[in-house]
């Protein structure tokens, strides 16, 4: 916790270099512009200098940094990130070949059996003759463990390691209720003829004395050890993942010596051969995969994403260069890429290293970005260039850490200024959407291939990802509906088509009329005619008169002839209906 | 130009790979700045440039890595392969070592890209007849043998440079066209938007919605 604090401590004094820095080019001009302000500059500059020292000692510390991204992974590292390695066991599966990684995970299991078991030897060692009353307990435990983590995950060895630790304890009080815990531990264990079986060869030792309770544990995990075999070694393995001879033969003479004690690193070629199959065969693949593509939008979406992530992965560095492009700031992303390539060329080849070569491409880079002369200078204090300058051609040749210190000035001035807006940008959306294009279209083409509920339950998060990502954009969204059942792209359509909402009210023909256009009812029938004539003789009498006392003998007139209308239409429809 | 880089439609990834010395990074500022850097040092690592082109109507942007030949930078340059839509193969026609060695230059691109990725042999130089170690003709045998595209050309003059990058960029947009630029996509049948995965960014949305427009007509 200590060292946390402190580690963190001195990456808030890093984050002051980068301001001070980004002051001193103006600092600088001043001096040129102005040379009667020297007292002023020179105080400034004492200031500049004490923060610096700071940063060169800070950034030492946090040479405990990580130099890798989440998004990039070597496959010791996927075996070390949960996430990473689910998404991994599911590919395997995909590929019918599951059964490496099974006996990889089983072996690792095995192993930490092994130390366990070794740790406890050690206890029962050092605490003497009054550890022997708790030894039948702790062995049954060990049993129960080494049975129980090799059949399900990692998740299980830490209860189970919980289990053990409180059961230390709570044994500890009284001898009675030592022998009460043992009862019930014998009566719980009684579903397993192999327990049962454990515990009556327990009772026989315990008879003859405490001094062979050393090998049971040992027993148990040759056990182990031999189903361990027989499921994936053996020639006859149901999960057979197909070594060698010479490997087999080695694995049995480990598991069975003469000595009866099962050798902890037995399996050690076996893992080497798992880990070398894995590496050639299955990993690429797995990258180029949908299921890499999730681990991915799973570190991306987290929302704790770092400018690691986005520097030591080059499809994201393609877009955050884009990004640094338009805001005019890419030389410094170049200068962090040589330099960066520079580091890791002489950790890469430390013992093959040419003193004048690796000076020559430090000379390079210095007159590029640090010298007076520079071709692409990208404005470091004097401190910094003269840092540099005594790291390249000091007393002892060049310095290998010789660009830490501007690497580290230039990553925390991108973080600070630069990152959280990248993280907001259009490119980065783009970048995240193509991600989900390619998951989605993964899923859409082999959908019946996945199987497993994990498997659903992320389609489902990726899918409701995809519907947040297009919320956004009005564009996609429209596109991304099409891509629905046809009765969808009928339903856009209408809401975008006002002649679509017309034209189909057209087609039903359920009115037995309509309104004219001076609003008065016309049935579909015989009497159209006169109507119409009726009308127009109406329309030409009132143009030419005016008087009030026509227009009320008309008004009667018309209701008179309407009433007549009202008459012969029932009767119509009346004789009608009959046919 | 400040204007001009942020109005394009898409994005091509490139890099440039090939022997130390046989003209990389002078085969970049000649395409970018359009003149020969005569004392051009060693790229350390990778070095970077950009350039607008116009292809089929549309803006391209070039995103071109220029990576180091020298071969203890062969391991860290590995890294900026993957992703990249085209890649140009550089050789010295003046020293036949740097041609020889085009096979192995070939594995990494093929285990490192896509299959979808456009491969581009150039041979530099070709203003050096007089010393000239490699015949044209057996370079295109090579070429041709491989599926890869092929130009001889010349840094310094400039000669045949403009044609490399334009090919190779033609020949990408008409893998998008086609649809044969992402297996997924392709499989899918999904065309309306025009950006891949890792390779490829639309970046206008202006462009965007007139390119979703056009397909209503569809």
């Amino acid at each position: 916790m200590l060292q946390f604090w402190k580690k963190s401590g001195h990456k808030e004094k890093i984050n002051i270099s980068p301001i001070r820095n980004d002051s001193n080019s103006p600092t600088h001009s001043r001096f040129d512009e102005n040379a009667s302000n020297i007292y002023e500059d020179q105080t400034k500059n004492v200031n500049v200098n004490l923060l610096e020292d700071e940063g060169l000692s800070d950034t030492e510390e946090s040479d405990l940094g990580k130099d890798h991204s989440r998004l990039s992974k070597t496959l010791q590292e996927v075996f070390s990130d949960r996430s990473a390695l689910d998404y991994f066991v599911q590919f395997l599966d995909s590929k019918d070949c599951s059964s490496l990684i099974h006996c990889w995970l089983d072996i690792e299991d095995f192993k930490a059996c092994v130390d366990r078991e070794i740790r406890h030897r050690k206890r029962r060692n050092g605490n003497g003759c009054s550890q022997k009353f708790l030894s039948p307990a702790r062995s049954i435990k060990i049993d129960h463990d080494s049975l129980s983590v090799s059949t399900d995950g990692d998740s299980f060895t830490i209860d189970s390691c919980s289990l053990t630790e409180f059961s230390s304890l709570e044994n500890k009080p009284k001898i009675e209720e030592i022998n009460c815990s043992l009862h019930d531990e014998n009566c719980k264990k009684s579903d397993s003829k192999l327990e049962i079986l454990n515990i009556y060869n327990h009772d026989t030792t315990k008879k003859d004395g405490s001094s062979s309770n050393t090998d049971d544990p040992q027993d148990d995990l040759t056990e182990t050890a031999l189903r361990i075999f027989k499921k994936y070694i053996s020639l006859e393995a149901d999960e057979n993942i197909n070594c060698s001879e010479d490997i087999r033969k080695d694995v049995i003479e480990n598991i069975c010596t003469t000595e009866k004690l099962v050798d902890p690193d037995c399996f050690t070629r076996v893992q080497n051969y798992i880990y070398e199959m894995l590496d050639k065969e299955y990993f690429n693949s797995f990258l180029n995969s949908d299921y890499f593509c999730r681990h991915q939008i799973d570190v991306l979406t987290s929302g704790n994403v770092t400018l690691e992530d986005i520097l030591f992965n080059e499809t994201a560095l393609f877009y955050f260069m884009e990004f640094l492009e338009q805001e005019n700031q890419r030389h410094l992303l170049e200068f962090w890429i040589a330099a960066s390539n520079f580091q890791q060329q002489l950790r890469d080849q430390k013992d093959f290293l040419d003193p004048a070569e690796v000076q020559g491409d430090a000379v390079v880079l210095y007159d590029k970005y640090f010298s007076l002369q520079a071709h692409c200078p990208l404005g470091f204090s004097d401190k910094v260039r003269l840092a540099v300058e005594q790291s390249i051609c000091g007393e002892n040749g060049v310095n290998y850490d010789c660009f830490h210190l501007p690497l580290k000035i230039v990553e925390k001035y991108l973080e600070k200024n630069y990152f959280k807006n990248f993280l907001c940008s259009q490119l980065y959306y783009k970048y995240l959407s193509e991600l989900i294009n390619a998951v989605q279209n993964s899923c859409s083409h082999g959908a019946n291939k996945h199987k497993r509920t994990p498997s659903d339950c992320s389609s489902e998060k990726s899918f409701s990802t995809t519907t947040t990502f297009l919320a956004m954009e009005n564009p996609n969204n429209k596109w991304k509906t099409d891509k629905k059942a046809a009765d969808m792209n009928i339903d856009t359509r209408q809401l975008y088509d006002p002649d679509a909402l017309w034209k189909r009210r057209k087609k039903h023909r359920l009115s037995l009329g309509r309104v004219n256009a001076l609003g008065r009812y016309e049935p579909d029938f015989e009497p159209d005619p006169g109507k119409k004539s009726e009308s127009k003789l109406r329309n030409v009498v009132r143009k030419f008169v005016n008087l009030d006392e026509d227009k009320q003998k008309e008004e009667m007139a018309w209701q008179v002839a309407e009433m007549i209308i009202k008459d012969i239409t029932s009767i119509t429809l009346n004789e009608q209906k009959p046919s | 130009m400040s204007t001009g880089q942020y109005n394009y439609s898409y994005i091509f990834k490139y890099i440039i790979i090939g022997d130390m010395g046989v003209g990389k990074s002078c085969l970049l500022h000649q395409f970018t700045e359009k003149k020969f850097m005569a004392d051009c040092p060693h790229t350390i690592g990778v070095e970077f440039g950009t350039r607008i082109i116009e292809v089929a109507g549309q803006k391209i942007k070039l995103q071109i890595w220029d990576t180091a030949g020298q071969e203890r930078f062969r391991a860290v340059t590995r890294s900026y392969y993957r992703g990249a839509a085209g890649a140009l193969m550089v050789y010295d026609i003046t020293r036949r070592s740097t041609y020889n060695h085009l096979s192995s230059w070939l594995t990494d691109t093929r285990t490192l890209t896509n299959p979808s990725t456009v491969i581009f042999l150039i041979g530099n130089k070709c203003d050096l007849e007089a010393q000239r170690d490699v015949t044209y003709e057996e370079a295109k045998q090579f070429a041709d043998e491989n599926g890869l595209m092929f130009v001889e050309a010349s840094a310094k003059t400039g000669q045949n440079v403009e044609e490399a990058f334009l090919e190779t960029a033609r020949k990408i947009y008409q893998s998008i066209q086609d649809g044969r630029l992402d297996l997924n996509a392709a499989e899918s049948g999904v065309q309306h938007k025009p950006s891949q995965p890792g390779r490829n960014t639309l970046n206008n949305d202006q462009q965007q919605n007139r390119y979703n427009k056009d397909n209503c007509a569809c």
